[in-house]
């Protein structure tokens, strides 16, 4: 009877954590044996978060240590705003006005008219982050694409055939950044067009509660000073 | 409208990621691509987000894997644990090419090394083990994006009306209607006195 329960535990066992356990590829010791976890070996950590003792000890000491990292942290907020950018060149979205480019507003801070603001002012705040990191994927694409061209002409003058198959990987590499160029400029077009709805809601806003023209004083300038700074130039 | 726009940050990043991975001309340079996987662990909410967990028994000299799908506003991590303490290994994150680590370091005597960072796109891992075989584990995470303070583009004009409509309009003009109360009241007030006297 002992033994049914023991063998009972042992299936149990196997069964729930059979997942968790993944095997590993056997490596005859001349390939290497790389082991990915999928979603559900992921969902079951997850689920038995605080109890990891059945899982590989490579990886429960490194969720261990990831968990520490984080922890150092009181929230991921904080940890985004001590963490800098991976590579030193690059783009971080620079999201810092202007004092000279402000725009008056009738309305403070914890006053009625709030309620007709708010909407817009979050839509706003909303697109500025969204422009700001568009404009760094493109920053970052043409910076890798310009010195995955400058490494590819420099090296493959070495040897002829090099020289021959990069002239073909160099027109793929133009030809995708060209396409690149076109989806930003799309996707600028419409970002551009939410800022423009965004400020003009803030128009009908001071319209009601301050000034009138509000837009066309004001927001119009704000609008196209944005529309110059994230149009591209190349 | 918001959910729209994230689609269409998802469709341009989907197609920067299509030349994912830091560039090279060498054939021998195999990156590896590691996958992220949503991550929600219970009573855990900065852990939130996407994981990687990998473990490898390397044999060759250098391997190369490469992550995607991360973004600027979200925090990142990535993190080697030897299995074998004594073992070491050179580890370098790289951004545009494979020639030039952007972080990197040993995992040294405690068999680890990590580093916590944000980016955009992809990255690209570079492990060299110093002796092999060499098993350790890779562990990638992407936390959710955080919502990031926008300074405000405005500035409170003194004056202004912060209540209603007609609130606003009578805060505005408030000094006319004193004065035209007072002239009202004035011009009765000698009424009155004038039909007294007669």
């Amino acid at each position: 009877m002992k033994r049914i329960k023991q063998s009972a535990i042992l299936v149990f066992a196997l069964f729930f954590f059979g997942d968790t356990c993944f095997s590993q590829t056997p490596t005859d010791g001349m390939v290497d044996a790389i082991n990915q976890m999928g979603d559900d070996e992921v969902q079951n950590i997850q689920d038995h978060w605080s109890h990891l003792e059945n899982i590989d000890e490579t990886i429960t000491e490194g969720i261990g240590h990831l968990n520490t990292a984080l922890s150092i942290a009181s929230s991921a907020s904080d940890l985004y705003h001590a963490s800098l950018a991976l590579d030193n060149n690059e783009c971080v979205p620079d999201l810092s006005v202007d004092a000279a480019h402000t725009m008056p507003t009738s309305c403070q801070e914890n006053g009625a008219c709030q309620t007709c603001y708010s909407g817009a002012y979050h839509e706003l705040s909303f697109i500025r982050r969204m422009l700001a990191r568009l404009h760094c994927i493109y920053a970052n694409t043409r910076n890798f694409n310009q010195s995955a061209l400058a490494f590819g002409d420099n090296t493959s003058g070495i040897h002829a055939v090099t020289g021959l198959s990069w002239q073909s990987a160099r027109a793929g590499i133009v030809e995708e950044y060209n396409n690149f160029k076109h989806t930003y400029d799309d996707k600028y077009v419409g970002m551009i067009g939410t800022l423009q709805k965004a400020l003009e809601d803030i128009g009908h806003c001071e319209e009601q509660f301050g000034q009138h023209d509000w837009y066309q004083r004001f927001g119009f300038i704000y609008f196209e000073m944005m529309k110059e700074k994230y149009k591209r130039t190349d | 409208m918001k959910k729209q726009f994230l689609v269409l940050i998802a469709s341009l990043f989907s197609f920067f990621i299509a030349s994912a991975q830091p560039f090279t001309m060498n054939p021998d340079i195999v990156p590896v691509e590691l996958n992220l996987h949503p991550f929600k662990p219970a009573g855990s909410e900065k852990l939130n987000g996407r994981i990687g967990i990998t473990t490898v028994t390397q044999v060759k000299d250098t391997l190369y894997f490469f992550v995607k799908g991360f973004s600027m506003y979200s925090p990142a991590y990535a993190g080697i644990t030897m299995k074998d303490k004594s073992n070491s290994a050179d580890v370098g994150l790289f951004k545009e090419n494979w020639l030039k680590p952007s972080k990197g370091g040993n995992t040294g005597e405690k068999g680890v090394w990590e580093e916590k960072f944000k980016t955009e796109g992809d990255f690209g891992i570079r492990v060299i083990a110093k002796n092999k075989p060499c098993t350790y584990s890779i562990i990638v995470w992407s936390g959710k994006d955080v919502d990031v303070d926008v300074p405000s583009a405005f500035t409170y004009k003194e004056g202004g009306a912060s209540g209603g409509g007609i609130g606003g309009f009578f805060k505005t003009n408030l000094m006319y209607i004193i004065i035209g109360l007072l002239v009202i009241a004035l011009l009765f007030v000698m009424l009155k006195l004038k039909k007294r006297k007669s």
